[in-house]
């Protein structure tokens, strides 16, 4: 076996094994291991207790608490009309993720089709930054929502501009969907865009050819080679969705609290064994509906064989194409996707330069050069944090790449239980932040004794690996379609000439699956500039402080009186190092495409 | 042949994509139910002429009829044509049946009881497999489920873009006879695209030669094999040897590489001294052992030829075997010449080469063609 | 680079991950006895121009031989808590920062001593105001106090003057509150209202709020923020709100300070010395310096709070600007102890079922 497929595969497999156990499987089973024990036994009773509960899961409950209940309960329900049944905060939590998968799809989509079917000046610019909303940390994207949607917001002036409005969309179930598909919106972009960038163009034209109008060849040819990148992104974004936190916590209110609120709130009360419950049933939520997903996905067969895309018309055609309808719908489209996606971060621009008064100033990011030469102790400086940021990206694409390939080849490879295994190694996006959190503080910052020794693990290079873990499900998730489609003779042809399986790997696999790579090198890189709850927790202090933390600080920084000033100045500041980054990424990736 | 009934009439054909254009001012005309090819090298514009006369590409310039009327405008669902791709293009979620039964929907062709999806399933031999996805077909049956698929709604017009290229050899003329006799029997107007000349010999009714955008040759296939029009045509389809040289001061033969000359046929109309170019088919250049050499071989006949044929010395270099014959790869002074012998052992060392003026085509200058078949 | 090298090179980074192991070792153990003292606080009392910055250079030049390091863990006292059930080392020799709800907590659910009671060894913690003091076993001494109140916009609203009057119609959608949960005003104006409508009526008290459309927000930083976005006229703030929005050209009609029923709740913060310090006496001089007169006063004015000293006046802007409410009310350790959890899960839970 390893004569066969070459030592570094398998070296692969277990340093990724290792750091996943290091860093993810061990620091979450350690705080797993309370939802399944009651007074130091094995136990089903913390479960019960929440799935019981009416207040979690509402009408459901007494298929715990009373099973011979339910059929006559249901049979008394339909007698009365079947009204409105409540699900309590799972329930809630589920309607809330699907209303912002539904969303996130419905505004997504055009996006992807504009992008892979339309010719226009900065497409190219365009399709490398729809994945930026993905960094943004949320408290950045909640500044920039209230500034937009607020009642004083940008949003209510361009409609009164108008005659309309004003709305009132903030603290509402609306704005936290519409900041949801703020996230999520551009992973549906991007995945669909990738997918129709490679649909038969000749398919297609056979339905043409049979009489399907234009939108019936869509409909019954397009569509159906776009479905596994929607469900792909459909399916993250409801897992994402589900599990949302920080979000729902600053733009919602406690009204609208979702199970993952709730989760923290027990934490922030140290009811662990509740916390522990309810994240473990989080986890077997995503997992399952990953599970799923994947062995639908498996049974799909990637259309393999050389394939002529579709070409992409020019947006602008002359001026009699401004007034057709197609055009009219795609201009209001981007209007909308203006207001979306510009218009949170334009606000959050004009935030950083505009005091609460409306004055226009430059304080705010004279506040970040005074901390960058400030000597007191404990100030997180602006420019190591940029540069921390950076070197933890480039890191984590080093790390995360290898193991997402590693997980793809593995995952490729089929066979009994591979949907399994590869659902455990997509885990990582099925575990709530929070409960990652609470595990690695236990198990890796507090430590855990081994021979007498108390281990922990922190610092730059811990961080590191806690990013890749976080980022290299986006990598696999990416490469394991296009390293199903590659044409197996391929590495037949190669390996009759010789080579190992990670000679082929490297020569012939990769390469031709260069495009997905740099998607999933994109992803990572952005996980790793976004991420905050474990950099924070991991970091010795403030010497590896990143740009989400500085941010963080500055927005507890009184200096120029309670404001977010200084936080929006150096959320500018992180917006502009991450646009340059994805820039330069889909270049660099771009020779390879 | 009157343009109005029938087939396809392409009138002053341009397409560009950009600064290039695909197709440069290209008229032909089909008649109905013919078998019609388009036959040269990749990049020609061959498939581009397909994909607009099916409304896939947009001309810059000329118009398109299908049937007796003007197509130019219609999107590609009005035209009434079938395509068969070069990749079968089958749509993978559906089973064969369903690939075959899914333009009917659109044709006003209710399908109670799936006869007519039946019937080509049938037509191609494939009813057995009819419930299979398209992952689980060979490339011959993918490909017969693209035909079926496309002839399904009873298109005026077939037209099929390399459709036997991915198949191996065998399949290919198996595949090939198959699709002529179908044709044959629904009597329906077909465009084929292929690279293959020996592919558009054998299947066409008639086919034309595309080089560059432009219509290089069109005739019948004997028309085109025998009397090529130009060096290119000469040298695409099929075997050929071509001689560049000068009329001679008589006027009845051409002389290539210096001294050696070769006949020219009675009714070219030649000038003295006047270069010219002329082709002279393996199979028509009779081999015999041994130096045989007549420098002016008048009226010398060889071999049971009929009198004027000249003979040249050549040396064998190369000789392939190809079951019912050889195929000789010789050299006469510089020239290197292919023949094409029956006789039952290989030819060696040297031999003599006649030509006989008959068999010397005259492409271009110092000569008037001969006619090229090719009516329009 | 050539993508031969990168990926080779990647490579070697996985392989490299295997030795994670680099950056295993003994839990690090700061502060030994040798002069320095590391304080455990909340993020923004360090930095630049902070009362914790201030402490550190006067406490250092006070005591030439000493030096105060910071540490500020994301989850405060819970990092404590935690490494103290879990077996690890306290790396800390004092905490700055604690309320009375977080003591509570603290003591419900350790067995062991978490702190060392000082009281009587603190030089100066006879002098901090007794009606502050929030820690009956004397490990927690206050250092400052906030009092919660509600900030207004006087141009929208008319001053609330009771609990009662936030229910009326010309209050609806006005009030912009915090989560009990996990924000320390929230759970001050929550036991406030628990203070005034008891705890058996407290409950209704708040769906009737909800009914006349308060917000509740994750922390006080959101509100704060949506409050001065406009998006209500009222927010639960602290009442020293002024001091930071005072000056020429500011609007002080929406910077007024409303104490309901002519109350405000204070919210004592407190410090204490980790049981397991490694230099409880150094820990013990830099509590005293804290309740200096000179050390009280910046840290009413760095830190915005009221000092916790009786007597001690900040003066300038600061005595101007930071309002005292009439009356203080406030529930002391012996009042939260086994009931605090349960008030505060029961209203989130009716929040939250809304």
């Amino acid at each position: 076996m390893a004569r066969r497929d070459g030592w570094a595969l398998w070296a692969g497999v277990v340093a990724t094994l290792a750091t996943l156990v290091v860093v993810f499987y061990y620091p979450v089973a350690s705080v797993f291991a309370d939802s399944i024990t009651a007074g130091g036994r094995l136990s089903l009773a913390p479960f019960l207790s929440v799935l019981g509960d009416p207040f979690y899961t509402g009408a459901a409950h007494t298929l715990v608490t009373d099973p011979a209940a339910v059929p006559s309960g249901i049979a008394q329900w339909l007698a009365a009309g079947a009204p409105a049944v409540e699900f309590g905060l799972f329930g809630f939590t589920t309607y809330q993720a699907l209303l912002s998968t539904l969303v996130s799809v419905l505004v997504g989509l055009p996006g992807a089709y504009v992008l892979a079917r339309f010719e226009f000046p900065g497409r190219r610019f365009l399709r490398s930054v729809t994945i930026l909303p993905f960094v943004l940390p949320s408290i950045l994207v909640a500044v920039g929502f209230l500034a937009m949607f607020g009642r004083t917001g940008l949003f209510n002036d361009l409609l009164a501009v108008v005659g309309l409005g004003p709305v009132e969309l903030t603290f509402t179930l609306e704005i936290v969907v519409l900041a949801h598909a703020f996230y999520n919106a551009p992973l549906v972009t991007r995945l669909v865009t990738a997918a129709w960038e490679s649909v038969d163009a000749d398919r297609v034209e056979t339905a043409r050819t049979l009489g399907a109008s234009p939108l019936r060849a869509f409909q019954d040819v397009t569509l159906p080679q776009l479905l596994p990148a929607l469900a792909t992104a459909a399916v993250l974004t409801f897992v994402f969705t589900f599990m949302s936190f920080p979000i729902v916590l600053a733009l919602g209110g406690l009204e609208l609290a979702t199970v993952e609120v709730w989760l923290f709130a027990r934490v922030q009360s140290l009811d662990l064994t509740e916390a522990a419950t309810l994240g473990a049933i989080e986890t077997a939520l995503s997992l399952g509906l990953l599970y799923v997903y994947l062995r639908y996905e498996a049974r799909r067969t990637e259309p393999g064989g050389t394939s002529r895309g579709l070409s992409r018309r020019p947006l602008v055609d002359g001026v009699r194409s401004l007034v057709d309808p197609l055009r009219l719908a795609i201009f209001a489209y981007g209007a909308v996707a203006l207001v979306l996606f510009a218009g949170p971060l334009l606000s959050l621009v004009i935030e950083s330069v505009t005091t609460p008064a409306g004055q226009p100033t430059l304080d705010y990011y004279a506040f970040l050069l005074a901390r960058q030469a400030s000597t007191a102790a404990g100030t997180v400086r602006p420019f190591p944090a940029v540069v921390n940021s950076l070197l933890f990206g480039v890191g984590t694409l080093l790390v995360a790449i290898p193991m997402g390939v590693v997980v793809a080849v593995v995952a490729t490879r089929g066979g009994r239980g591979s949907r399994a295994a590869e659902a455990l190694l997509t885990a990582p996006l099925a575990v709530s932040g929070i409960v990652l959190g609470l595990g690695m503080l236990q198990a890796l910052v507090f430590g855990t004794t081994l021979f007498g020794y108390r281990l922990t693990v922190t610092g730059p290079v811990a961080i590191v690996a806690a990013h890749a873990v976080a980022a290299y499900p986006f990598v696999s998730r990416t490469v394991t379609p296009a390293l199903r489609s590659v044409d197996d003779r391929l590495g037949e042809a190669a390996r009759s000439l010789g080579a190992d399986r990670t000679t082929v790997l490297k020569d012939v696999e990769l390469p031709l699956v260069a495009p997905a790579l740099v998607a999933g090198a994109a992803f990572a890189f952005a996980i790793s500039v976004g991420e905050f709850d474990s950099t924070v927790l991991l970091s010795a202090g403030v010497d590896t402080a990143t740009m989400p933390v500085a941010l963080e600080r500055y927005v507890g920084d009184r200096s120029l009186g309670p404001n977010l000033g200084p936080a929006t100045a150096m959320g500018t500041v992180l917006l502009a190092v991450t646009t340059v980054s994805f820039v330069l990424i889909d270049r660099v990736g771009g020779r390879w495409e | 042949m009157t343009d109005s009934d029938g087939g396809v009439d392409v009138d002053g054909l341009t397409v560009r994509f950009g600064d290039v254009a695909a197709l440069a001012d290209v008229s032909l005309s089909t008649d109905d139910g013919e078998f019609f090819t388009l036959v040269g090298p990749s990049g020609c514009g061959k498939t581009t002429l397909l994909r607009t006369v099916a409304g896939l590409e947009t001309p810059t310039a000329g118009r398109v009829r299908i049937d007796g009327r003007d197509a130019t405008d219609e999107p590609p669902e009005q035209r009434g044509v079938g395509v068969v791709f070069q990749n079968y293009a089958l749509f993978p979620h559906m089973t064969a049946r369903e690939n075959v039964a899914y333009g009917l929907q659109f044709h006003d062709l209710p399908e109670p009881d799936g006869e007519r999806v039946a019937e080509l399933l049938d037509l191609v031999d494939l009813a057995g497999v009819a419930d299979r996805e398209p992952d689980q077909l060979s490339g011959g049956q993918q490909q017969r489920i693209a035909l079926a698929r496309a002839l399904a709604p009873k298109p005026d017009v077939l037209l099929l873009d390399e459709p036997l290229s991915a198949l191996d050899a065998s399949l290919r003329k198996r595949l090939r006879v198959q699709i002529r006799s179908i044709q044959r029997d629904l009597d329906i107007t077909t465009i084929y695209v292929t690279h293959d000349q020996a592919e558009a010999l054998a299947i066409s009714d008639r086919l034309a030669v595309v080089r560059d955008g432009r219509i290089e040759q069109v005739g019948t296939p004997e028309q085109v094999y025998r009397e090529p029009g130009t060096r290119f045509v000469a040298e695409f389809v099929g075997d050929n040897n071509v001689f560049d040289g000068v009329v001679t001061e008589a006027g009845d033969r051409i002389a290539v590489d210096g001294t050696a000359t070769l006949p020219l046929p009675g009714e070219a109309d030649a000038t003295a001294g006047a270069s010219a170019t002329v082709s002279v088919r393996p199979e028509a250049i009779s081999v015999h052992d041994g130096d045989g050499q007549h420098p002016d071989g008048n009226g010398s006949t060889v071999g049971g030829r009929e009198a004027g044929t000249v003979t040249r010395s050549a040396a064998v270099e190369t000789v392939e075997y190809l079951g019912d014959a050889y195929r000789v790869h010789c050299r006469w002074n510089d020239q290197p010449v292919t023949v094409k012998t029956d006789s039952t052992s290989p030819p060696e060392g040297t031999v003599s080469l006649g030509f006989h003026p008959d068999a010397v085509h005259v492409l271009s200058n110092g000569a008037r063609a001969t006619a090229t078949g090719g009516d329009r | 680079m050539q993508r031969r090298t990168f990926l080779s090179r990647a490579g070697l980074a996985t392989a490299g991950l295997a030795a994670t192991a680099g950056c295993i070792g003994d839990a690090p153990n700061t502060g030994s006895g040798d002069g320095t003292l590391t304080v455990a606080t909340y993020s923004s009392f360090t930095g630049e121009d902070t009362a914790g910055n201030w402490l550190k250079s006067a406490f250092e030049e006070e005591h030439s031989d000493a030096t105060v390091e910071f540490q500020t863990p994301e989850n405060g006292i819970n990092r404590f808590v935690q490494r103290k059930a879990s077996g690890a080392s306290i790396d800390a020799d004092l905490f700055v920062g604690l309320n009375t709800g977080e003591l509570v907590r603290v003591d419900e659910q350790l067995d062991e001593q978490l702190f060392a009671t000082v009281e009587d060894s603190v030089e100066g913690a006879d002098t901090v105001d007794p009606s502050l003091s929030f820690d009956p076993e004397g490990r927690a001494i206050p250092y400052d106090t906030g009092f919660i109140s509600l900030v207004y916009d006087e141009d929208a609203v008319d001053a609330p003057g009771t609990f009662d009057t936030l229910l009326e119609p010309a209050y609806e959608d006005g009030l912009i509150a915090q989560n009990a949960q996990q924000s320390d005003p929230g759970r001050a104006f929550l036991l406030w209202t628990i203070k005034n409508k008891g705890p058996e009526g407290y409950l209704d008290y708040w769906q009737d709020l909800v009914d006349n459309g308060v917000q509740i927000l994750s922390d006080w930083q959101p509100a704060y923020q949506a409050y001065t976005n406009e998006e209500a006229p009222m927010v639960v703030s602290y009442s020293t709100d002024q001091v930071y929005y005072h000056g020429e050209g500011v609007d002080m009609s929406r910077h007024q300070v409303g104490f309901l029923n002519d109350q405000g709740y204070a919210n004592p913060e407190g410090m204490a010395q980790f049981a397991d310090a490694d230099d409880p006496e150094l820990a013990k001089e830099f509590m005293s310096f804290v309740l200096s007169e000179e050390a009280q006063k910046e840290i009413a004015v760095r830190n915005v709070q009221f000092p916790a000293v009786e007597g001690v006046e900040p003066g300038g802007d600061f005595s101007k600007y930071a309002l005292r409410p009439p009356e203080a009310v406030t529930y002391n350790y012996d009042e939260l102890v086994g009931k605090v959890d349960g008030w505060i899960e029961e209203w989130a839970r009716q929040i939250a079922s809304a």
